[in-house]
């Protein structure tokens, strides 16, 4: 079934009217995970391209798509899929996280605003330090990096 | 700045190596990527990565993914469809009809009277749409519409300003002078992925168009982001005009533009989109996914008068057949 002009704007998903269940979203995004960290960062962008475009409101997705299109040389378009998925999970720390992986992936001398951005992502990055999960250990590393 | 000038300066990022844990096992990677990896992670002039660990090359002391785990996150499935619960009663559709609809359960009318008043009904409806989309119309791009006197960049100028909420100060401290790399960015995008883009950060009514223009975005968002983010801050409209401008051109072809070809062509596609905001010309955007509205209304008439005519038909046609027969 494709979305009308009305679906769209009534911020229906093609998810939705495919009826297109969460766990498929899910088995698709571990896919493209699986995909990218085996190295073929086209495919999982594709993958993640499509599973952004059939349900835009998952977060999840655009946070990995981030983080694709920055190991693919784009950090620009990794800034904006990383806002993406912030306007969608503001507390997600997985979003966070990506959000300042995508802050950092700008080179420092691009525009005016390198030390900004580089202090944005420390303080992202310092209030993820604490969990003990994976994020956590992550955010430790990269603070470590970044002589924090 | 180029993006190609962006990627290859990457490395250059000032994070002091000796504070990092594991930089000596940091070109110890043996992981085959497809793609150069840029930014933190990307491989330095003198060969060893800046932040190996971002790449997920090699870690400081256990290994630690570079992606974000798709098990650990407890999302709210928002957006995907909701499994039904089993035995959920649906509502009954056969509702008796009431009002001006009442004459399809009047038993005195013959099917052919129904149908005629049906579509009398029909058009009445559609008629009203269509002069309520067309006073809309009137409204927004008419004389002295509201639309008519925009000048933060019309439709490009609400998705960045979703995207950055905040206005143009946090914009300006984060991404100044970057904003024709941005507009690159989205460029790049595509349309179902701008609109898929334009519906997360909370435009879904702007997804339509942002599906229909695709590729021609790029130009014109630049002129928008610039709008955006002068109207934000008191700075902006000096960067806008100068080093943003430059950019824009310099970043838009693939190594084959020139100083002088870009300075000439930003300014003429700054003008232009200035222009077409503030005028709210035919061409923009908004003012086309209006007229396609109206299209649509009218296109959804003819379809109803060609069924019903066509139903006529067939009714007639059968009747016939069986006059004929009788003969």
């Amino acid at each position: 079934m494709i979305p009308t002009i009305e679906d769209l704007r009534a911020g229906r998903t093609l998810a939705e009217i495919q009826g297109m269940p969460a766990e498929l979203g899910a088995a698709m995004a571990t896919l493209a995970a699986r995909e990218a960290d085996g190295g073929d960062l086209e495919v999982a962008g594709a993958i993640l391209e499509g599973l952004v475009v059939t349900n835009p409101k998952d977060a999840l997705a655009w946070a990995l798509l981030s983080q694709v299109k920055r190991r693919s040389g784009e950090p620009f378009a990794a800034v904006l899929c990383a806002e993406a998925a912030h306007r969608l999970a503001p507390e997600d720390r997985q979003v966070l996280l990506a959000r300042a992986e995508s802050l950092l992936a700008v080179p420092a001398d691009a525009g005016t605003g390198g030390p900004a951005r580089r202090e944005a992502a420390r303080a992202g990055l310092v209030a993820l330090r604490d969990g003990g999960d994976e994020v956590a250990r992550r955010a430790a590393v990269l603070l470590r990096g970044l002589g924090a | 700045m180029s993006i190609a000038q962006v990627i290859s300066s990457a490395p250059q990022l000032s994070v002091s190596l000796a504070d990092a844990e594991g930089t000596g096992r940091a070109v110890a990677s043996s992981r085959a990527r497809s793609a150069a990896p840029a930014g933190l992670d990307g491989p330095s002039p003198g060969g060893a990565p800046i932040l190996p660990w971002l790449g997920g090359g090699a870690a400081p002391s256990a290994p630690v993914s570079w992606l974000v785990s798709t098990l650990a996150s407890k999302g709210d499935g928002a957006g995907y469809a909701k499994v039904a619960a089993s035995g959920a009663a649906k509502a009954g559709t056969a509702t008796k009809a009431g009002g001006e609809w009442s004459f399809l359960s009047d038993p005195s009318l013959s099917i052919e009277e129904k149908l005629s008043r049906f579509m009398i009904a029909v058009q009445k409806k559609l008629d009203a749409e269509l002069t309520d989309k067309m006073d809309d119309y009137k409204a927004k791009y008419g004389e002295g519409g509201s639309e008519t006197k925009k000048e933060d960049g019309g439709f490009f100028g609400n998705i960045l300003g979703a995207i950055f909420p905040g206005g143009g100060g946090i914009f300006d401290s984060l991404f100044g002078g970057l904003e024709g790399m941005l507009g690159d960015a989205l460029k790049s995008f595509g349309g179902p992925l701008l609109g898929a883009l334009a519906s997360a950060v909370g435009l879904p009514m702007l997804a339509p168009a942002a599906m229909k223009i695709g590729e021609s975005l790029g130009g014109v968002l630049s002129g928008a982001l610039k709008g955006s983010t002068a109207k934000g801050g008191s700075s902006g409209s000096t960067k806008a005009g100068g080093s943003s401008g430059t950019k824009t051109g310099t970043t838009s072809g693939k190594g084959t533009s020139t100083a002088k070809s870009t300075s000439t062509s930003t300014s003429k596609s700054t003008s232009k989109s200035g222009t077409t905001a503030q005028k709210g010309e035919a061409g923009s955007p908004d003012e086309r996914l209006e007229m396609l509205e109206i299209q649509r209304l009218v296109e959804k008439q003819n379809q109803l008068f060609t069924l019903v005519s066509n139903l006529m038909k067939g009714m007639h046609e059968t009747t016939m057949v069986a006059v004929q027969n009788v003969r």
